[in-house]
């Protein structure tokens, strides 16, 4: 049960922090329904909107009962899923990270998580991390492979 | 672009004070080093199925998420000749003030954990290690790669005694390392300064990570000392490696364990801290011609309480060396210099690196002390002793006299040997006792000026038997009266 609901969050989902603050909405959002606690009043526009988008049948999957138990085990699974750590040296917007995952979903694997992580000094390219090994496909890494040879040919022109 | 860096990383997990859990690093190994972009290097320390514990070794900002990189070097240390009168921290850095090792007499990295050699390596002590201190060559020998624990209270010497040992090597050709483990960083600048007025820092090198260190950098001060003096063994030398002292690196490891969630057990020290002792103290010894041929000489020191060496730590350590010393600041402050115990301190390698003679004399000048010890007591029961007792009652006393030795001092071996016979013949009946430390003085200064006594020295360390030796002790007693009559 746990699995079917990550794979539906998992759909419009594309980052670990994305999906840490999507637990964390479900879960209060169903604390509220079963035990009316409300940790935060004011739920932004875009959230509500997630949560209304959400099919109704995983809200009925949960009880007063099962809730904790539940949940706990969803957050675990959630944990466990790969995480792709995309440094990039400027900000892309969430349709770029959409385009980009549904790429990486449909060609490498159906089951990841990005992490982008934003460093300037990458100039341009990119560097990822994926299962611990790190690779760096920036400009950084190329100017700094090149450094003698681009320091001599600039040289060159200065008189 | 064909060159992909391509390289391990983490990202921290956890921080606690220096100890952090990094997620990543499939291929890590225990002992390698991992850094971050901001340059804090962090050592792994152990490896569990999901994630990895490391030890900070430097200080910096470490925050979970944060990427640590693998390095390719491991725990290690570029060793040479260069090293001699400088100071280093356990990685390696100049920490003396006299400016970076330059990068072309880097030539050799050495890994800092490494096995003990085996047994196979190793060769039978047979060599005495001089130190120039009476009470120690005589009595309590110690030999080349012999173990030989530290113990004693606060103020009671230690100090004084290391130094004494490390500047009574000069021109010896042995090689002297000391490791301060935690101490104050004015006690480290002080040892630094007294070895240098005194000419000894040239043979020495100084391992150091004062007390305001991050305790995994002080937890690897041993392993340094230790890797360095096996440089310098494996080249053939006779290495002297003090480590002061074991306590504090004892307290460090505990710290570091209890942080790491290992089980705490008797005083809350971890269940492997002998282990971890140990597996240190088996690098030094006498090796084989095969393994360089050269020798290390530990002297592991611990600090007591109140004169109870019966603690968890100071018992680990008695077990695990070769024979300790026992300081007490009782004798200390009696005036004992070196304030060594002798009956409660054993040596149980250093007899069999001394000679025939020597041996032979030692048990004699021992018999005595036991004998005046026992009649001391009996005095204070019964108002007159026999002339025999008074005799043994003033031997005693005048070898207690003569095994007192000030700091900064060296008697050569066959001095010693000649000094303490002394007490046997005629020669101090009538010389008065509250004088001693002229007479003393004046007795070394003559055995190591006057040709002629100094030819009877050698001839008599040079005797086959002990009678030999007392025929030319005799020719001796003239001359040093007609040295009085001067």
């Amino acid at each position: 049960m746990e699995d079917q609901i990550l794979n539906t969050i998992l759909k419009d989902t594309y980052t670990q922090t994305q999906l840490n603050r999507r637990l964390r909405l479900l879960k209060e959002s169903l604390n509220n329904q079963f035990f009316g606690v409300k940790n935060n009043l004011f739920i932004e526009l875009e959230d509500q909107n997630w949560l209304d988008s959400l099919d109704k049948t995983i809200f009925s999957q949960f009880s007063q009962e099962n809730f904790n138990a539940q949940f706990q085990k969803l957050e675990e699974l959630g944990k466990q899923i790969p995480v792709l750590s995309l440094y990039l040296s400027f900000d892309p917007p969430l349709e770029e990270i959409a385009k980009l995952s549904n790429y990486f979903r449909t060609n490498f694997s159906p089951n990841f998580l990005f992490e982008i992580k934003l460093d300037p000094n990458l100039v341009a390219g990119s560097a990822l991390v994926w299962k611990g090994v790190y690779k760096d496909y920036s400009l950084r890494k190329y100017i700094d492979d090149q450094k003698e040879r681009l320091i001599s040919e600039f040289k060159q022109f200065i008189k | 672009m064909n060159a992909v860096n391509s390289q391990e990383v983490g990202f921290v997990s956890t921080v606690n004070d220096f100890l952090i859990y990094l997620d990543g690093l499939p291929t890590i190994r225990v002992n390698d080093i991992v850094e971050n972009e901001a340059g804090v290097r962090a050592w792994i320390s152990s490896i569990s199925e999901n994630r990895v514990q490391a030890l900070l070794l430097d200080e910096g900002d470490v925050k979970p998420g944060q990427l640590f990189k693998r390095r390719t070097d491991p725990l290690s240390i570029n060793i040479g000749d260069y090293l001699l009168s400088r100071a280093i921290n356990p990685l390696g850095i100049a920490i003396d003030g006299k400016g970076l090792f330059n990068s072309s007499s880097k030539n050799k990295v050495y890994d800092l954990d490494k096995q003990a050699p085996g047994i196979k390596s190793r060769q039978f002590i047979s060599n005495q290690f001089e130190t120039g201190i009476t009470i120690l060559d005589m009595l309590i020998p110690i030999g080349k790669g012999q173990r030989q624990l530290i113990v004693g209270d606060a103020r009671s010497g230690k100090g004084s005694f290391i130094i004494d040992m490390i500047v009574n090597q000069k021109n010896t050709n042995v090689v002297c390392i000391y490791g301060a483990i935690g101490r104050p960083i004015s006690h480290i600048r002080n040892v630094i300064d007294v070895l240098n007025t005194n000419k000894a820092l040239d043979f020495t090198i100084i391992v150091a990570a004062a007390s305001s260190d991050p305790p995994p950098l002080i937890y690897l001060v041993p392993q340094t000392a230790f890797t360095i003096a096996e440089y310098f063994q494996k080249k053939g030398k006779d290495v002297l490696l003090i480590l002061d002292d074991m306590g504090n690196h004892a307290k460090i490891y505990r710290e570091i364990a209890l942080i790491g969630n290992k089980s705490p057990g008797r005083e809350s020290y971890p269940g492997d801290i002998f282990y971890q002792h140990a597996h240190l103290l088996e690098r030094a010894g006498n090796f084989k011609q095969s393994q360089g041929g050269g020798s290390i000489t530990a002297l592991p020191v611990i600090e007591i309480n109140l004169n109870d060496f019966t603690g968890f730590i100071p018992t680990n350590l008695m077990a695990m060396t070769d024979g300790h010393l026992l300081f007490r600041s009782s004798l200390y402050n009696q005036g004992q210099r070196p304030a060594i115990d002798m009956g409660l301190s054993v040596s149980r390698v250093g007899l069999q690196t001394q000679s025939v003679l020597q041996k032979r004399l030692a048990s004699r000048i021992k018999a005595v002390l036991t004998q005046a010890n026992q009649l001391r007591i009996l005095s204070r029961f019964s108002t007159e002793l026999s002339p025999e007792s008074q005799q043994i009652q003033k031997q005693g006393q005048l070898i207690e006299e003569l095994i007192k030795q000030e700091a900064l001092t060296y008697v050569p071996k066959e001095v010693q040997m000649i000094m303490l016979s002394l007490v046997f013949t005629d020669y101090f009946k009538n010389k008065e006792i509250t004088l001693f430390e002229e007479y003393k003085r004046r007795l070394i200064q003559a055995f190591k000026t006057d040709t002629d006594l100094k030819k009877l020295t050698s001839q008599a360390y040079l005797s086959k038997s002990l009678e030999e030796f007392d025929q030319v002790l005799k020719l001796v007693i003239p001359k040093l009266e007609l040295l009085w009559q001067h």
